[in-house]
């Protein structure tokens, strides 16, 4: 099913370019095959910027939460945002699953 | 055509040591004078380029010939200098490395380091903009290209140059006093009609009103502009604002340019008469917070 593999499958950018913006911390990522900028907020430009071609959703779900020590902040909750989002990006084209 | 020895002039187009070799005095004289802000590096060059103009068949016309290859033939002398020109944009564009080339004008503000990028479509006017900044005592990068490593921002300075003009067509007024000697354009139709046009007003800026160094990123804001009948400057959003850079780059941008866009930081401004648009554009900008050196640290959340 879709959403086990979002969450169990290394993911891996396809977009090339990504303008990172230092005042922000948004993440504007460029589709080239779109030719469109699509652009991320805080949380999403955190996933972004974990996607490393080896971490699943899961693994990024974690550094997540470990990120946020004391925010009480549910694993199972972030899994759900994460594996939401990445279907999104993926959707996109700008993500694959590996 | 009118040769003599050859005299040789060396140019620093961003990072590229553009060496010019030509027996043609004309040209040799205009080019210097057009491209006279170029003549020291304001970043270290990193490679030498070549661009040789030598006789064809006797005095009838030129070789232009760059880095040893022939990219060009010139019929007549006033193609000279033109050609000469497209083989040192064409030395530029061929430069390789984490570079942005932007078809845009930039300038700064006077009295600190913030260099303002202006970028819209051919005809908005960049060229003019620019020509007005300098009346107001803003240093000038270029009115046609900004250069970008993603951390640092400069030009190419050639001088202010505007569009061909018609021999019958007049100037506008606020390019009166611009010099319409240094630069004849002829254009060859696609019948062999040579159709000869006005020359380009010009206007080479003087060295105190030069940019001689690279400026942060950080520091810049970016300015869509438009001609348009009424003046108005409003506040753009990031998105629209590197949606603008990637439109304004030679090819898809190869590195962020996320320094460029923040909070604040982005333009609209539609002019009727430069002075004015400038004038508002001032206005709003004295409004926002000036752009900060250090990059902000983010707390997750």
């Amino acid at each position: 099913m879709t959403t086990d593999r979002t969450l169990e499958a290394p993911l891996a950018r396809r977009a090339k370019l990504a303008h990172e913006v230092d005042e922000t911390g948004e993440v504007v990522v460029f589709d080239e095959t779109g030719n469109r900028l699509l652009m991320l907020n805080q949380v999403g430009a955190a996933v972004w910027l974990l996607i490393d071609g080896q971490r699943t959703g899961r693994d990024i779900a974690a550094l997540i939460v470990d990120a946020l020590p004391g925010a009480g902040v549910e694993l199972r909750r972030v899994e759900g945002d994460v594996q939401a989002f990445v279907a999104s990006l993926v959707e996109h084209g700008v993500v694959e699953l590996r | 055509m009118a040769h003599s020895e050859p005299t040789e002039l060396s140019l620093f187009i961003s990072e590229v040591e553009t060496r010019v070799r030509c027996p043609v005095p004309d040209a040799m004289a205009a080019l210097s004078e057009l491209w006279a802000g170029c003549r020291v590096p304001i970043v270290p060059p990193a490679r030498v380029a070549t661009i040789e103009v030598g006789a064809v068949e006797g005095d009838r016309a030129c070789s232009i010939l760059l880095d040893g290859d022939l990219v060009a033939v010139a019929e007549q002398p006033p193609d000279v200098l033109p050609l000469i020109e497209a083989a040192i944009y064409r030395a530029l564009y061929a430069q390789r490395g984490p570079r942005v080339l932007l078809h845009a004008a930039c300038v700064v503000l006077p009295g600190c380091d913030e260099p303002l990028v202006l970028v819209g479509p051919s005809g908005a006017g960049k060229s003019s903009l620019a020509l007005a900044a300098l009346e107001r005592g803003y240093r000038y990068f270029t009115d046609e290209l900004t250069v970008t490593d993603g951390t640092h921002v400069w030009g190419v300075p050639r001088a202010v140059q505007f569009e061909p003009v018609h021999a019958s067509q007049a100037l506008p007024a606020r390019l009166a006093a611009s010099d319409l000697g240094l630069y004849a354009l002829r254009i060859r139709g696609t019948d062999d009609h040579v159709e000869t046009l006005g020359a380009v007003p010009v206007r080479v800026p003087v060295a105190h009103e030069l940019m001689l160094q690279p400026l942060l990123a950080r520091m810049a804001r970016v300015i869509r502009i438009e001609r348009a009948l009424t003046t108005v400057c409003e506040p753009l959003d990031s998105l629209d604002a590197l949606a603008e850079l990637h439109e304004a780059s030679f090819g898809a941008p190869s590195l962020s340019l996320g320094t460029f866009v923040g909070r604040g930081r982005a333009f609209r401004l539609t002019w009727r008469e430069p002075a004015e648009g400038l004038s508002r554009l001032e206005s709003l900008i004295s409004q926002t917070p000036a752009p900060s050196i250090r990059p902000p640290t983010h707390e997750p959340g």
